[in-house]
């Protein structure tokens, strides 16, 4: 008995022993490791920019891959902030102006297009930027990135000197600029990813942008400070050298309800990812501005036009029919833009009239699409409200991301739209990397899906035959592969609007809608500037 | 000073009477659901989204317009369903298991119980989150993940319990008249460790009740537009500024059904308990 | 001794076994982690020739091999998704989730213990039921509503706490909260109860009779014996101190290991789920052989039965 208790008395205090080992291993790890700032008092401090350090605090709800651009396979605010592409688009997307290159120069064939930089253009480390490092960059963006094929219509990269960069393509290519123009063809110091290695690069990597990398810490957020030698030539900002703000902290806050919940504290001045739900009781917070910008994309119902009875163009037209985009977008709140064409107004590409002719032609018509389904033999003859032929039901699966909010919600509306029409449409959520995987396989009867690029361009990696999914159509393809080649805005614009209203015609994808993507502000931080596809540019910011 | 005579029927009682009374009503609630909702659980009425309780709308509407007492009442349907499905899967598993381990030793033991370890080496979570991406989405395979990743503890129990009373002299007496080992294993022992089968099934059924609400908060759950109260809690959150109704009532629902089968376990304990101390 | 050394060896062999499921499990997931990092602008050539980079159009069971030989040196490999090597996400996550899930384990046994116990002594009194409703309650709710309840109760109404995140001790209340309450109520039950039974043992009423001072009973015999289960349990939970809480991490922006452990499994981030599995495993494996010794040591009825 005595020794047992003895025994229990050791182990009682070898239990409490290592608990408190471990909170203070702990506590200790934390508090050596990392300098946090308490979010709270940079909240507070007003504009003393002379004595007290201004820091602006943004969320997203993802954590960054890495912070090099070349590395990551989508970019966010924290990447617009270490990195500046050589130009960007106007903020209505109709041209294209010079941000880090002084200025640019299209040869009359649009085969050649020459960069100016200015002369003492250095990276956010100091090192020197010159034609040379363009030059570097677009070949190791060419070697390590997922997207490597961006570039490729450049032929080669001629550095005429240290300031001029020249651009020789196999062709003109006007969807170039969306990739120029993006901070994934932002320059990155290639000396020192070369010097230090890509991993290391990918944890503090460095570019011209405003601001350069001072410490990331894993899952919680990243701590950006100032870069004093930054300059721009973006003509719609008055503000062309350094930022206003000594510290920008971007923090990682997945949680919706939590990531709002701190804006509307004032513990977070910007918000990216403001959920549907929650902008209508934004929209009266006194405290908080809403910006919203257009999706630059649709969301879209892919059908697997090689599998019956989808393969008949006048099911997939019934389909299209029978959604009523307007009782969809009533149903979200109005937060969403019906789209009846395969382009919103927020790419580059877009053509309204185009849209408007989609729009009057697929427009809601229940009657319509019940004739055409009729007329392709499927009727309901045992009165169930399902439509049948040969005894056989129709009944479709449709694959829904569960990792897409607003397409998630539009779901079980479209599932029950597609009653009305006797058509028993089962939901099935799923990843929507997966759902891109099976779509490509083939495997699935109508896939919800999405895309988000600022230019027209995408298109081709939909509807075009290499893209691997089951429609295509060879003339759609040569249509595609033209309008690329396309130098004029304009004209390249008409050339979409052909090629949507061919795609239309055998719709092997029905458009829904865009969303609007919303960005929360504190009243307090004036001058932030936004483009129509959401670019932001916080060179004027400032927390009065 | 504590008197040890007492017997437990006093206090306890309530315990169990509250207990039962709640589960009665889940129960007749999931019987009788088209009875007592008013519409049906996916029906839109996208005129009337998101609009508080009112005469029209019991409990109010959620973002889809639908009626969130009628989700309600159907949902119990879900509840139970899950809870007793889950606990069924983890019982027969973890019971039969146990008994084989603990009876027969040696190395069907030994095989027994690496398999057990193995399962209770792997974070629970993590192992449901496995196999339902295994699996694919959906409330039956949300229900196997959680079967998958519970049953160990039953069997553990029932191990030690069968191991103890393998030697008692009513199982020699069995064995002595030539009882088989199964017939042994089922009328001798398994009646003597269902006192602890039936604490832990009673902590197991709010448990897989609470497992599926959280599979349903991080995403995998029932596909729409099944009413489980889970995923009608979780996506109400995001409504909690302009709508709480959507996920008030749900939570309620949740806590009122495990509360029950809690107290109902809590009463059925204490009962049985005297009869344990043979 | 033997004992010990042999219930090791089988453990190594779990920490195998359980590798290799939970390996087979996310190899067979459908979707590729490559594909779940491209986006919509990478053609089918470029996925192809990144699967290869990583070394995952090799067959399963090379992979495995492949990923064996590099964890026993110590090599956990690098994350799919960050391009870092796993050992770094480790060591950046593992101090928070230990943080949080030491004080929650602390702090649950500090008001747990006490609280059964006085509840047990002051068995069937108004104190009694109420902590015992109380705890039966909590235990009921689901825990990320609870934790959203005191966000909007303490962190925006009352604006007393820091909402998310890590800013220093301030922000551990709530999470901490969060997490220890509801599993508070299970503890407080479990003594409660080995309590009661102990206090009906004969031995207590021995003691009692020999004219011993109540306390003296009630540390000496009581506690000690009524203090064995909850003992073993503790050492069932050391590994979860690593996995953290999922729930709780998310809704609280908390940087741990579990959020780590979740999106890794979600975008099949191998390297990093394989690596934190493991470790999880190894854990379970020596606590629970250590929770088997503890519980001879003190249980001379189990030694027997070894």
């Amino acid at each position: 008995m005595r020794r047992v208790k003895l025994m229990e008395k050791k182990i009682g205090s070898l239990i409490l022993f290592f608990i408190l080992a471990g909170a203070v291993v702990a506590a200790g790890c934390i508090g050596g490791g990392g300098t946090q700032t308490s979010t709270q008092s940079s909240a507070s401090s007003t504009s003393s920019q002379t004595q007290k350090e201004v820091t602006l605090v943004i969320a997203t709800p993802e954590e960054i891959e890495g912070t090099d651009i070349q590395q990551v396979s989508w970019a966010n605010i924290v990447h617009d902030l270490i990195f500046q592409s050589l130009v960007v688009y106007t903020l209505d997307l109709k041209g294209v102006v010079p941000n880090l290159a002084e200025s640019f120069e299209v040869s009359k064939d649009g085969t050649e297009i020459t960069f100016k930089l200015p002369k003492d253009a250095k990276f956010s480390n100091g090192d020197p930027l010159t034609a040379e490092d363009i030059k570097k960059s677009v070949e190791r963006y060419r070697n390590v990135s997922p997207y490597s094929e961006d570039f490729a219509v450049v032929d080669k990269i001629i550095v005429k000197d240290s300031q001029t960069a020249i651009f020789k393509l196999k062709e003109p290519a006007g969807y170039l600029w969306a990739v120029l123009a993006s901070v994934y063809g932002a320059p990155v110091n290639v000396n020192l990813a070369n010097k230090i290695g890509n991993e290391a690069f990918n944890r503090k990597a460095v570019g011209s942008g405003p601001y350069k990398v001072e410490e990331w810490v894993q899952g919680s957020q990243i701590t950006l400070i100032r870069n004093p030698d930054y300059k721009t030539h973006i003509p719609f900002v008055k503000n062309k050298g350094p930022f206003k703000f000594d510290k920008i902290i971007v923090r990682f806050i997945p949680d919706d309800f939590t990531r709002v919940s701190e804006l509307k504290a004032g513990n977070v001045q910007i918000v990216f990812g403001i959920p549907l739900e929650q902008v209508a009781t934004l929209k009266k917070d006194p405290n908080v501005q809403l910006l919203s910008y257009l999706q630059p994309g649709i969301d879209y119902i892919m059908i697997n036009t090689k599998k019956p009875p989808l393969d008949d163009v006048n099911i997939r037209k019934a389909i299209a029919l029978a959604i009523n985009r307007k009782e969809l977008a009533s149903a979200l709140q109005n937060l969403v833009r019906p789209a009846y064409g395969y382009l919103s107004l927020a790419q580059v590409g877009y053509d309204e009239a185009t849209e408007k002719e989609l729009q009057t032609e697929y427009s809601y018509n229940l009657e319509k699409a019940k004739q055409l389904l009729a007329a392709a033999g499927w009727k309901d003859t045992d009165g169930d409200g399902i439509v049948d032929k040969n005894g056989k039901p129709l009944k479709l699966t449709l694959m829904v991301p569960l990792d897409r909010p607003v397409i998630k919600k539009a779901a079980p509306i479209i599932q029950s739209q597609l009653k009305k029409l006797g058509i028993n449409l089962e939901l099935r959520e799923y990843e929507y990397s997966y759902i891109r995987k099976m779509t490509r396989e083939g495997n699935f009867d109508m896939a919800m899906r999405a895309y988000w690029w600022n230019d027209a361009d995408i298109l081709i990696y939909i509807f075009h035959s290499d893209a691997g999914y089951p429609w295509s159509n060879p003339k759609v393809d040569k249509m595609l592969e033209e309008a690329r080649t396309i130098p004029d805005f304009t004209e390249r614009a008409k050339k979409y609007g052909e090629i949507q209203k061919a795609i239309a015609n055998e719709m092997p994808v029905i458009p829904l809608f865009s969303e609007y993507q919303y960005v929360g502000v504190r009243k307090e931080v004036k001058g932030v500037i936004m483009g129509i596809d959401g670019s932001i540019y916080l060179n004027d910011a400032e927390i009065s | 000073m504590v008197n040890f005579d007492i017997l437990r029927s006093g206090s306890k009682n309530i315990s169990f009477k509250l207990g039962g009374m709640i589960f009665l009503s889940v129960i007749v609630m999931a019987i009788f659901a088209p009875l007592i909702a008013p519409y049906s659980y996916d029906e839109m009425h996208i005129s009337d989204i998101l609009k508080p309780p009112s005469s029209k709308y019991l409990l109010g509407t959620d973002q889809y317009g639908r009626d969130i007492f009628s989700r309600i009442v159907y949902g119990s349907r879900i509840a139970l369903k899950v809870g007793i499905l889950v606990v069924i899967i983890e019982t027969v598993i973890g019971i039969s298991l146990g008994l084989l381990a603990g009876y027969y030793g040696g190395k069907v033991d030994r095989i027994i119980s690496f398999i057990t370890d193995v399962f209770w080496a792997m974070p629970p979570l993590v192992l449901a989150l496995a196999v339902v991406t295994l699996l694919g989405p959906g409330l039956t395979n949300v229900m196997i993940a959680i079967a998958v990743v519970s049953w160990a503890q039953f069997t553990r129990v029932v191990r030690a319990k069968t191991q103890s009373l393998k030697n008692m002299p009513f199982v020699e007496a069995g064995r002595a008249i030539g009882e088989s080992d199964i017939s042994i294993m089922l009328r001798y022992i398994l009646p003597n460790t269902m006192g602890a089968i039936i604490v832990l099934s009673t902590l197991a059924l709010p448990s897989a009740i609470l497992s599926t609400t959280a599979m349903g908060f991080l995403g995998l759950g029932a596909q729409p537009p099944t009413p489980d109260w889970g995923v009608m809690l979780s996506e109400g959150i995001s409504y909690i500024g302009t709508a709480p109704w959507i996920s008030i009532f749900p939570g309620l629902a949740i806590v009122y059904t495990v509360l029950g089968f809690n107290l109902l376990g809590e009463g059925l304990r204490d009962i049985l308990d005297p009869r344990l101390k043979v | 001794m033997e004992y010990t050394i042999k219930r090791l060896i089988i453990g190594i062999f779990i920490v195998l076994a359980v590798t290799v499921i939970l390996f087979g499990i996310m190899h067979a997931m459908p979707g590729d982690p490559i594909e779940l990092l491209a986006g919509e602008r990478v053609s089918p050539e470029r996925i192809a020739q990144l699967k290869a980079q990583w070394g995952l159009d090799k067959p399963m069971y090379i992979q495995y091999f492949y990923w064996l030989s590099r964890i026993i040196r110590g090599d956990f490999g690098t994350s799919m998704v960050t391009k870092l090597p796993v050992i770094e996400l480790i060591k950046a996550r593992l101090p928070y989730t230990l943080l949080l899930t030491g004080s929650a384990l602390i702090v649950q046994y500090i008001i747990a213990i006490p609280l059964g116990l006085l509840a047990a002594l002051k068995w069937n009194s108004k104190i009694d039921r109420i902590v015992v409703t109380l705890s039966i309650v909590l235990w009921s709710m689901p825990n990320f509503w609870l934790g959203v309840l005191l966000m909007i109760i303490f962190g925006i109404k009352l604006n007393l706490l820091p909402l998310s995140g890590y800013s220093g001790l301030k922000s551990l209340i709530l999470p901490l909260l969060t997490l220890s309450l509801p599993s508070l109520a299970g503890t407080l039950r479990l003594t409660r109860s080995e309590v009661l039974e102990v206090l009906r043992e004969d031995y207590v009423l021995t003691a009692y009779a020999k004219g011993l001072p109540k306390y003296k009973v009630l540390i000496k015999h009581v506690l000690r014996n009524a203090l064995i289960p909850v003992t073993v349990m503790f050492f069932l939970y050391l590994p979860w101190l690593i996995g953290g809480s999922v729930i709780v991490e998310t809704v609280f922006a908390w940087p741990g290991m579990g959020r780590l452990l979740w999106k890794s499994i979600t975008v099949q981030d191998y390297a990093v789920v394989q690596a934190i599995i493991f470790i999880i495993a190894l854990l379970t494996v020596i606590s629970n052989t250590i929770g088997d010794i503890v519980s001879a040591v003190l249980d001379p009825r189990i030694r027997e039965s070894l």
